[in-house]
């Protein structure tokens, strides 16, 4: 199946899904913030909180008057035809002016479901990028994670993560893509490494592998097939007491492949306090792949 | 009157500003390309009067210091787009496109190498 280079490319991030036209670049700027932009031109934001899901008196009144406490002037509410949005029957939508000639400037959503609550901001007042902005904001959908996990799609990664592990960290600097998820007891890293052919000219897979690790584990590594290696650190009950007394995670599982059609180097990292399950692992392996760039 | 001159306030462009801006390559700079494809670039060494005087006083040979800087294969690339007619937007496209990465992640590292290169003196903005 081959995929149109006009498809909409899905975002999964932090529990919300969106669909975005390809031109769109998104800008990860926090945990529950992203931005977009098409030729490094801003067009919209979108910034959200999950934790206002115990909040369900919160009034969309007060959180317009706290927005004029910050913005230091008056936002106003502005009238728009529902269907305007696909989703509007998903969520409660308030538009916003906050500009002195009253056009749109932003709006809050919240799930009528979930009662996560959504902050939007228009950057452009350009006709094609506003309804382009209107078509994202109408793919939005907060309840991204299906039965076996939460999907997670940014860059051209995507992974399905277990529902136990939650973001932790996430750092995306140029060339290594790093997601960390953290569940009671266990660390798990998702790296990509781009372009990895590049990468490969200068360093081997294992001495990739040890700095990701950044861990002197790297001796008994185990090549499962090529371009594949896997290592597996169980130490004795006495280096566990060691590890343990440094605040530190004894037990490791790491896999790091090229995948050589998409010039990008995959790794799965898992630390823990206890003997791991690689059954669990093995799954999350199977449920990385590389996206083909549109 | 200041017994110490105040520093300049350099001007400080906005992202849009800076990514319209066309890289200009140092004049003085000599490129060698080697075998693997990779640049190396050698330039003078940018030395104020102070240092200067001292290198005139101590080195026989009156040629002034050079350093030596080899780029690898990705800033040989953005070395190569650098013409004077490439805007920084257009490098990171290109940049982008040629190693199939995302914009974001090109224009981190292209902006961080010109940045470098730029405080070298091994190129201008205009």
């Amino acid at each position: 199946m081959s995929i149109r280079a006009t498809a909409p490319k899905e975002i999964c991030w932090n529990d919300i899904k969106l669909e975005i036209p390809p031109n769109l670049e998104v800008i990860v700027s926090g945990e529950h913030h992203l931005l977009f932009e098409i030729d490094f031109q801003p067009i919209l934001e979108i910034r959200w909180d999950s934790s206002s899901k115990n909040r369900k008196n919160l009034k969309i009144e007060k959180i317009i008057q706290r927005m004029e406490k910050e913005f230091g002037r008056q936002v106003a509410t502005v009238q728009l035809p529902n269907a305007i949005l696909n989703n509007h029957v998903k969520y409660e939508t308030t538009w916003l002016s906050w500009q002195d000639d009253h056009r749109l400037s932003g709006a809050i959503l919240r799930c009528r479901s979930c009662n996560t609550l959504f902050l939007i901001r228009f950057l452009s007042n350009h006709t094609t990028q506003r309804d382009t902005a209107f078509s994202v904001i109408s793919s939005l959908d907060c309840h991204a994670s299906n039965g076996n996990g939460s999907v997670w799609s940014i860059q051209d990664l995507r992974i399905i993560i277990p529902k136990s592990h939650l973001l932790q960290n996430y750092n995306l600097a140029p060339g290594l893509t790093r997601l960390t998820f953290s569940s009671p007891g266990n660390l798990l890293h998702i790296c990509r490494i781009a372009p990895a052919r590049e990468r490969l000219k200068k360093q081997k897979l294992t001495v990739i592998l040890k700095t990701l690790l950044n861990k002197q584990i790297i001796e008994n590594y185990t090549v499962k097939k090529e371009h594949t290696i896997e290592i597996q650190h169980h130490p004795t009950i006495f280096s566990q007491i060691i590890i343990r007394l440094r605040r530190q995670k004894p037990f490791c599982w790491a896999r790091l492949w090229h995948n050589v059609e998409r010039d990008r180097l995959q790794g799965v990292i898992m630390e823990s306090i206890r003997p791991i399950d690689t059954e669990i692992l093995q799954e999350v392996c199977e449920n990385y792949a590389i996206l083909p760039s549109t | 009157m200041r017994f110490f001159p105040q520093p300049k306030q350099q001007v400080k462009l906005s992202r849009q500003e800076a990514l319209v801006c066309i890289p200009v390559r140092n004049g003085t700079i000599h490129c060698h390309t080697l075998e693997t494809g990779e640049i190396l670039l050698e330039y003078v060494l940018p030395l104020n009067p102070f240092f200067k005087t001292l290198h005139r006083k101590f080195q026989k040979n009156e040629e002034p210091p050079t350093r030596k800087l080899q780029l690898d294969s990705m800033g040989s690339l953005v070395w190569g787009m650098i013409d004077g007619e490439n805007t920084t937007q257009s490098i990171i496209k290109k940049f982008s496109h040629h190693y199939s990465i995302t914009l974001q992640e090109a224009e981190t590292s292209v902006t961080t190498f010109l940045l470098e290169l730029g405080k070298r003196g091994l190129i201008g903005m205009h």
